[in-house]
């Protein structure tokens, strides 16, 4: 039976995640409830501008073939998405035999067990501190407002430029574009605000990450120009350039085309491509599309993907143990109604680039002697140590810059050939052929389509200690495979241990963006924008907190028995505990890898530094369905 | 045998706790200032207990011991899990699911009302100390607890002592009127003691608490849809039908001849009352030919199966081969060469940029500060219990 989901009455961002370039500005408000009555007052203002889970009309929604009827009419201006904390629902008035049914982790709040999650409780905000009464978070309200109707009105205003979702812009139309959509966004804040400030909520301040005073956190992704987007691979100028004249002679981009164009990207701070491996769950696509969509992003077992059972993500629904995870009653108050981590995480950036900058030099000499996959041509200077560099950061991550797993492209020869093949595609299926579309469409498959048992058991490719294969082990540790299972066994390696144990992220980043191009910049910048605080507002959700996101995170990221690698944390998002911080001065990743013959050379040990992102607050949301919303609104408990 | 297993001793013991309000050992010198002359047993052994697994907590990340202080359990670097707990009373678990309709012809016949039958409610008589520790041991050593509590003797005798005191059927011999024991006599008492209590109330135990198979075993997952061979197709498959099949066959066989000896016997039954002169029909004398048969058969078969049985049982109590390298000595010792050896390999890459000349170098002195083929030291320091003793 294929589970069909109440569309309307589920959340917009929980099913799929918005559009990052459609939606690139989100800002989050922290509100505290004074009195439930003008509270709810507010509920009930609120409710029919919550984005619900339904289709919007897109591309995608064309691909998908959603029919007509399921389909919002218009293409949404503003979305606002609203969800509460325990004490918010208690200061709402939600009975306390329906809050007592909540699991305990939500009940207690990210602060209380911020020591398991291994955070330094003196680094948070004062915003998500859960000590006094005064101002707890109660509430917490996300808003976006659409760039595409901005930048739509700004190309028929100048009549010049033609209008195209999602691709580069030239560096005008972009900026006006972006003031119209933030003029839009300051209008809708106001209101909301006024509103809020009117019905007795109280609107937080002190998490945002310019001031104190601001009372909201903006997350904006971040902005690539073209030639960033060439560059990713740390490949010359010239090679760049000579890179987008092929584009242009082939006609994959249009001829007016420069370098400078700009648009947002899918990039985190560090500069990797993120939000790529995001589970698929049993009816988050159309029946037909949703094979598809599994396709290493499910739950694996005798070499087949398929999605996972959605009570893993939604409350309401049989879980991968075909049971319901959470259900306090009334079940109108839970069903459809999910739970959100929310982690304000600051990343080191410089620190993370100047540690590995400091090793590029041993890296190339690594590269030359014993990396013998090497041979194609005789790069530049500039290009070797762009190229140790690349390699270190792909891995530490477990992909390359652009996302590219390193179980499919092991060397940084194939990944440009990767890289090489994938622009091709692109550009083909550009045209619009269906052939084209049909091989592009295929060789995207890669990013999320692989596994670590049988693709790379010994950590060749990807390091054990490397970030994607820790955070989502796939098919590692299946326990019917042992060290003497043989090939065939080990091709049949399922995701036993991983199918519980999985989060939708929604993450967005903060703060202003570094450029990584040089490997000096950061050094030079420190002054202007290296102080700046920037990072990812981590946003996770599942329907069981405790046994999904802090499993995740307390024995994964933070601790590295699983993997074999006893103490050791996660290289890029793990944190020590602040008692044991002092005394750690790196964190190593030890990389294997293989002669062309099969046979081991020598490893090279890379280090990260020992706090790559510091968590600045957070808390622990209870999402819920519209229906709960209308209840706690009208109090019809 | 099942308590040891696979180079683990799962040393579980319940023992019942003495009742009535608590007396200090004879002989103790210091008597503890907790000491309560109106506890109970329980409640004493209780506290003391929490004493002692303070003291583990607070030296848990302590880089030192300080001089001075006496270990319990950590010195001879063998005991994976110890755990000592006061079992008050049984959980109870709810009724037996009964099926109502018999229930209902039951209490018919006993002309009782139907809600006055109750179950029986198992409860303990007195609290229970549990004693489960884990520890390493040879699969062929018989003598386990006792070597090990000779080992850990030394360091724990005055706990050990002080907690058994707490439980029923503990008592020291007396010295004859007017004398004293020596105190390596009395060290003697309280050793023999403290072995005779754990022997004598040690549970037989199938599943450690501690299992540190470096990888899983092999669990040999049966899809029927893609599988051809059964789960249950054995290796030795003589092996199979030796302890498996035959008693089985056996049983069916005996099973079938018992009509023919039962008939036997009737017949031999009837001849007793036939008259006599009276001819014997062909039929009886064919009946008790086939009975004797039968008899003999059945008997066979029956000591057959005693004999399978039995060989069954001793296979199934032999212990697991030692699985090598997962002994505390072994695994803390290679945790600690993996940490220490990633160390030496990132200071020769760093400072001598994958020289080859050096890495020898690099790696002897890896060799003689970490001793790799030593398991006893240098290695990984587990976590520390203390004794609560002050030291005199």
């Amino acid at each position: 039976m294929t589970t069909i989901f109440d569309r309307l009455d589920i959340q917009g961002n929980i099913l799929l995640p918005y559009g990052r370039s459609s939606y690139p500005i989100a800002r989050h408000f922290l509100f505290h409830v004074r009195d439930k009555e003008q509270a709810r007052a507010f509920l009930d203002w609120i409710l029919p501008q919550i984005t619900t889970a339904q289709y919007f009309p897109s591309k995608r929604s064309k691909q998908m073939q959603i029919p007509e009827d399921q389909l919002r009419q218009d293409y949404p201006e503003v979305l606002l998405n609203i969800a509460f904390t325990a004490s918010g629902l208690e200061a709402l008035g939600v009975p306390a035999s329906v809050l007592r049914q909540f699991p305990n982790a939500f009940l207690d709040g990210m602060w209380k067990r911020a020591e398991m999650l291994n955070d330094d409780r003196a680094d948070w905000n004062n915003a998500w501190k859960d000590q006094s009464h005064e101002n707890t978070t109660h509430i917490l309200i996300t808003q976006r407002v659409s760039f595409n109707s901005c930048l739509e009105k700004v190309c028929e205003s100048r009549k010049d430029d033609s209008f195209k979702k999602s691709d580069y812009l030239c560096q005008k139309t972009f900026d006006e574009a972006r003031s119209s959509m933030i003029q839009h966004l300051d209008q809708e804040t106001k209101r909301l605000l006024d509103q809020a400030e009117n019905l007795g909520l109280v609107a937080l301040s002190g998490h945002s990450n310019v001031d104190d005073d601001t009372k909201w956190l903006e997350c904006e992704s971040l902005v690539h120009t073209r030639l960033q987007d060439l560059a990713i691979a740390g490949i010359s100028e010239d090679e760049c350039l000579e890179m987008f004249k092929f584009q242009k002679d082939r006609g994959y981009v249009s001829s007016d085309a420069t370098l400078t164009d700009l648009r947002y990207s899918e990039y985190e701070h560090f500069g990797f491509f993120d939000g790529i491996g995001d589970p698929v769950f049993e009816g988050q696509y159309p029946t037909a599309f949703q094979a598809e969509m599994a396709q290493g992003q499910g739950h694996l077992s005798s070499g087949q993907w398929r999605p996972i059972a959605p009570g893993e993500f939604l409350l309401g629904y049989p879980n991968e143990a075909q049971e319901t995870t959470c259900h306090p009653m009334p079940y109108t108050f839970s069903r459809n109604g999910t739970f959100m981590a929310v982690r304000k995480l600051e990343q080191n950036v410089s620190e993370f680039h100047r540690t590995l900058v400091g090793q590029v030099p041993l890296m190339e000499q690594w590269l030359d002697n014993f990396e013998c996959s090497s041979s194609s041509g005789q790069p530049s200077a500039v290009g070797n140590i762009n190229k140790a560099l690349k390699v270190l950061r792909a891995k530490l991550v477990g992909r390359w810059d652009d996302g590219t797993p390193l179980v499919h492209a092991p060397t940084y020869e194939s990944w440009l050939n990767f890289r090489k093949r994938l622009l091709t595609l692109a550009g083909e299926s550009r045209k619009g052929e269906q052939s084209a579309k049909d091989a592009w469409k295929k060789f995207k498959t890669k990013f999320t389509l692989f596994t670590f048992e049988s693709d790379d058991t010994k950590g060749i490719r990807c390091p054990f200690a490397s970030h994607i294969r820790r955070s989502n082990p796939r098919d590692s540790g299946d326990p019917s495979l042992r060290k003497d299972s043989d090939s065939s066994e080990i091709s049949q390696a399922s995701s036993l241990l991983v199918n519980r144990r999985r989060i939708l992220r929604r993450g967005m980043t903060y703060g202003p963006a570094v450029d990584l191009t040089s490997e000096n910049s950061v050094l030079n910048d420190q002054n202007s924008l290296g102080d700046a605080e920037r990072g990812t507002f981590f946003v996770a959700i599942c329907s069981d907190l405790e046994r999904q996101f802090e499993f995740m995170q307390q024995q994964w990221l933070n601790y590295g028995s699983d993997f074999n690698l006893g103490n050791d944390i996660c290289p890029v998002a793990g944190a020590l505990h602040p008692s044991a911080a002092s005394d750690v001065k790196d964190i190593k990743v030890m990389m294997s890898s293989e002669r062309p013959d099969g046979s081991c050379s020598l490893p090279f040990v890379a280090k990260s530094t020992p706090r790559p992102v510091v968590c600045r607050g957070g808390a622990y949301f209870f999402v819920p369905s519209l229906s709960a919303l209308r209840l706690l609104a009208q109090n019809r408990f | 045998m099942p308590s040891n297993e696979a180079g683990f001793y799962q040393l579980t013991a319940l023992l019942p706790v003495k009742t009535g309000p608590y007396k200090a050992l004879s002989g103790e010198k210091n008597v503890p200032q907790y000491c309560n002359s109106s506890q109970s047993y329980s409640h004493h052994l209780k506290d003391y207990l929490n004493q002692l697994s303070d003291s583990f907590l607070s030296n848990i990340d302590s880089k030192s011991s300080k001089s001075g202080d006496l270990h319990l359990f950590d010195h001879t670097r063998c005991t994976h899990f110890a755990r000592f707990v006061v079992i008050d009373q049984l959980f109870y678990n709810g009724r037996r699911r009964h099926d109502s309709l018999i229930d209902f012809f039951r209490t018919l016949a006993a002309g009782k009302d139907l809600l006055s039958k109750k179950d029986k409610i198992d409860q303990l008589e007195s609290p229970y100390l549990l004693i489960a520790i884990d520890f390493d041991c040879h699969p062929s050593s018989t003598s386990c607890v006792q070597d090990y509590l000779s080992d850990l003797w030394p360091y724990a005798s005055q706990e050990l002592t002080e907690i058994l005191h707490h439980c029923e059927g503990f008592y020291l011999p007396v010295p004859p009127r007017g004398k004293r024991f020596t105190s390596r006599t009395a060290d003697w008492n309280a050793y023999r003691t403290v072995e005779r209590m754990i022997l004598s109330h040690e549970v037989e135990t199938t599943y450690p608490f501690s299992a540190y198979f470096w990888v899983a075993d092999k669990v040999k997952r049966w899809n029927p849809s893609t599988d051809r061979v059964s789960p249950s197709e054995f290796k030795n498959r003589w092996g199979l039908f030796g302890i498996g099949i035959l008693p089985f066959l056996l049983v069916i066989v005996s099973l079938l001849i018992l009509p023919f000896y039962l008939g036997s016997f009737f017949f031999n039954w009837l001849y007793e009352y036939v008259p006599p002169g009276a001819e014997l029909s062909e039929f009886y004398q064919a009946w008790n030919r086939w009975g004797i048969i039968g008899f003999a058969l059945s008997v066979i078969s029956v000591i057959l199966f005693m004999f399978a049985w039995r060989y069954f049982i001793n296979r199934a109590n032999q212990p697991m081969p030692q699985i090598k390298g997962v002994d505390l000595k072994s695994i803390s010792k290679s945790l600690y060469l993996q940490g220490e050896f990633l160390e030496m390999y990132k200071r020769w890459q760093d400072h001598d940029g994958f020289s080859k000349s050096s890495i020898r170098q690099h790696f002897s002195c890896f060799l003689d500060k970490h001793q790799p083929s030593d398991i006893e030291s240098p290695s990984l320091q587990p976590g520390k219990y203390f004794s609560i003793r002050k030291m005199s």
